[in-house]
């Protein structure tokens, strides 16, 4: 299976994930940010978003132009807590990690031993560990204190 | 703020060094000038590295070209390549270039060529008549520089008229928007740790999709002197390439060899080997290797502790193992954070290829602070993956200590089937 026919098939499974149920497909929004109708940032990063709600929150999967996937994970409050990547080209983290972009960009910066596949960052507030090697690159960063009550960080997938 | 990250760590694994833990501080520099050997080194374990020859160069893992303190590297194989203006004899060698099996393409810095130099190896035109420019891709940043064309020697292989990238070209300064957007640059040789890398993975190039779709935000096109540069469609023959597939012989893979370190003590330094082509010499032959083969974005199946993750990969461009155990402890400050449990562990991990190849390896987990820091080779340094999220286990550079890992690249037909695979 290809990027694109992965991403493709991840989108089907959410689109089969909603059933019945009828959904406002949430816009793209950045680490930390509100949910809300944020027409603008899904142009800039010409995705196309499906929402699979789960109790106390709602995961939208955005499928970029890429093949990249990008899944955000936003609470009842409407804060985005929670972000996964995953594809053959890192998507825009400035974008997508938001004002938490500069802890990376830091942590980039520090010497690190000379290996560029993994980077972990650690802060009280802001955690992302991104991982890979060319043509597939994953990562994922979340927000603690926006975590939604009883998640388990094992959810995030 | 990077000084500090780092120097904690240093400290931290220094005291405990001092503290009655390894004893062999003074293991010596024995930097990069190791003499190729005569003969096939036997490491006693069945494993033979090849000596330097027509289609090996040696292979050294040791703190790297900003050496000591801070800067300095550790378990970051490298060789040294040269590189030729195209079809002429103006040529520049340099040592310290980053052996990755997680990557494809040459990659030279261009500080560490000098400045009359450059302007002989000739640039590459987009499509729409600029030059052509890369915005490299890793997981920790970014690295900027224009594309151009060299004739590559390495041992007694050549690569001609090969796209290779200039990160930090100062002809071409600005890195666009559309670039830093994807992280931090590594543009100068003390950030990137070395040199240059080789890309030497299972794959051609770096970004076949770039041939049609500009929303990689990997090439652009640049104003031939300067000015601002935007997306390109870059055709797959100008993106950097993997330069053994472009050799006229020994091109089906390569071979990482380096010998066993003492185990937990680790090495000041470990000299080995890398071997070009599999099955094409008497000295690359697959012999009882057991073939994986990875999925088309080169990765395998490895199984951990009962869990299958199965976006695993084998790269000598990662310096730990990164695995997901949150039953051992962890230190340091990320981005330098180690597990570190209070005995040494000895665990196993299962790698499994697309074609259901499995062999079980035995591996060391050792708390890094009883390691001393002035050592540059170690098998037994793991960190953690974050808890959940992740379906990778990277088996790093450890891996490799010990055990020749061949790397066989897309399309190539080998005795032990056609490429991508792993085989150790």
């Amino acid at each position: 299976m290809n990027h694109s026919s992965r991403a493709r098939a991840t989108g089907l499974a959410l689109w089969a994930a909603l059933g019945a149920v009828s959904v406002t497909l949430p816009a793209f929004a950045a680490l930390g940010g509100d949910a809300t109708s944020v027409d603008a940032d899904v142009a800039r990063m010409k995705g196309q978003a499906h929402a699979t709600p789960v109790v106390g929150y709602t995961v939208s999967a955005i499928t970029l132009p890429t093949g990249t996937v990008v899944n955000e994970y936003i609470s009842a409050a409407g804060k985005v807590f929670a972000v996964t990547w995953k594809g053959p080209s890192v998507p825009n983290l400035q974008q997508t990690l938001g004002s938490y972009f500069a802890a990376f960009q830091a942590a980039g910066a520090a010497p690190h031993g000379g290996n560029h596949h993994q980077l972990r960052v650690q802060q009280s507030d802001f955690v992302m560990q991104t991982a890979g090697h060319m043509r597939a690159w994953r990562g994922m960063a979340y927000v603690p204190s926006l975590l939604p009550p009883n998640f388990s960080l094992d959810d995030i997938k | 703020m990077r000084r500090i990250f780092i120097f904690a760590f240093i400290q931290l694994i220094f005291l405990a060094a001092c503290g009655g833990g390894s004893s062999d501080l003074s293991g010596g520099s024995g930097s990069g000038t190791g003499t190729g050997t005569g003969t096939g080194t036997g490491t006693g374990t069945g494993q033979v590295i090849a000596p330097v020859g027509a289609n090996v160069v040696q292979m050294i893992v040791n703190a790297g070209p900003s050496g000591t303190g801070s800067n300095a590297t550790f378990n970051i194989p490298y060789v040294s390549v040269t590189i030729c203006a195209p079809g002429t004899t103006n040529c520049q060698t340099i040592p310290y270039i980053e052996v990755d099996t997680g990557s494809y393409g040459l990659r030279i810095i261009a500080s560490a060529l000098p400045t009359s130099f450059l302007p002989a190896l000739p640039l590459e035109t987009s499509i729409v008549g600029g030059a052509l420019a890369e915005c490299t891709q890793f997981a920790d940043g970014i690295a900027w520089g224009s594309m151009r064309t060299a004739d590559m020697t390495i041992a007694s292989e050549t690569a001609s008229s090969l796209p290779i990238q200039i990160i930090g070209d100062p002809n071409y300064p600005e890195i666009p928007s559309d670039c830093t957007s994807h992280g931090s640059p590594e543009d100068t040789v003390t950030e990137f740790g070395a040199n240059g890398i080789i890309g030497v993975g299972p794959f051609l190039t770096d970004c076949p999709d770039c041939a049609n779709d500009t929303e990689h935000n990997i090439y652009f096109s640049c104003p031939v002197g300067g000015g601002a540069c935007s997306d390109v469609e870059a055709p797959v023959a100008q993106q950097a390439a993997n330069p053994v597939a472009k050799f006229t012989t020994d091109n089906t893979g390569v071979i990482v060899e380096l010998p066993p370190v003492a185990d937990p003590a680790g090495a000041a330094t470990a000299t080995g080997a890398l071997v070009f082509g599999i099955g094409t010499q008497s000295n690359n032959k697959l012999g009882s290797a057991n073939v994986l083969t990875t999925d088309d974005e080169g990765d395998i199946t490895i199984t951990y502790k009962n869990v299958a993750y199965t976006e695993s990969f084998i790269d000598s461009g990662s310096n730990f193992t990164f695995l997901n155990d949150g039953s051992i402890a962890s230190c340091g400050t990320a981005p330098n954070q180690y597990f570190c449990p209070t005995s040494e562990l000895a665990l196993s991990a299962t790698p499994t290829g697309l074609n259901n190849v499995e062999e079980t390896v035995s591996f060391n987990i050792s708390n890094i602070a009883n390691l001393s820091g002035s050592f540059s080779a170690f098998d037994n340094v793991a960190a953690p993956q974050i808890a959940g999220g992740s379906q990778s286990f990277d088996f790093g550079l450890p891996f490799f200590y010990g055990r020749n890992v061949f790397v066989a690249i897309e399309g190539a037909v080998t005795s032990g089937g056609v490429g991508p695979y792993d085989a150790f």
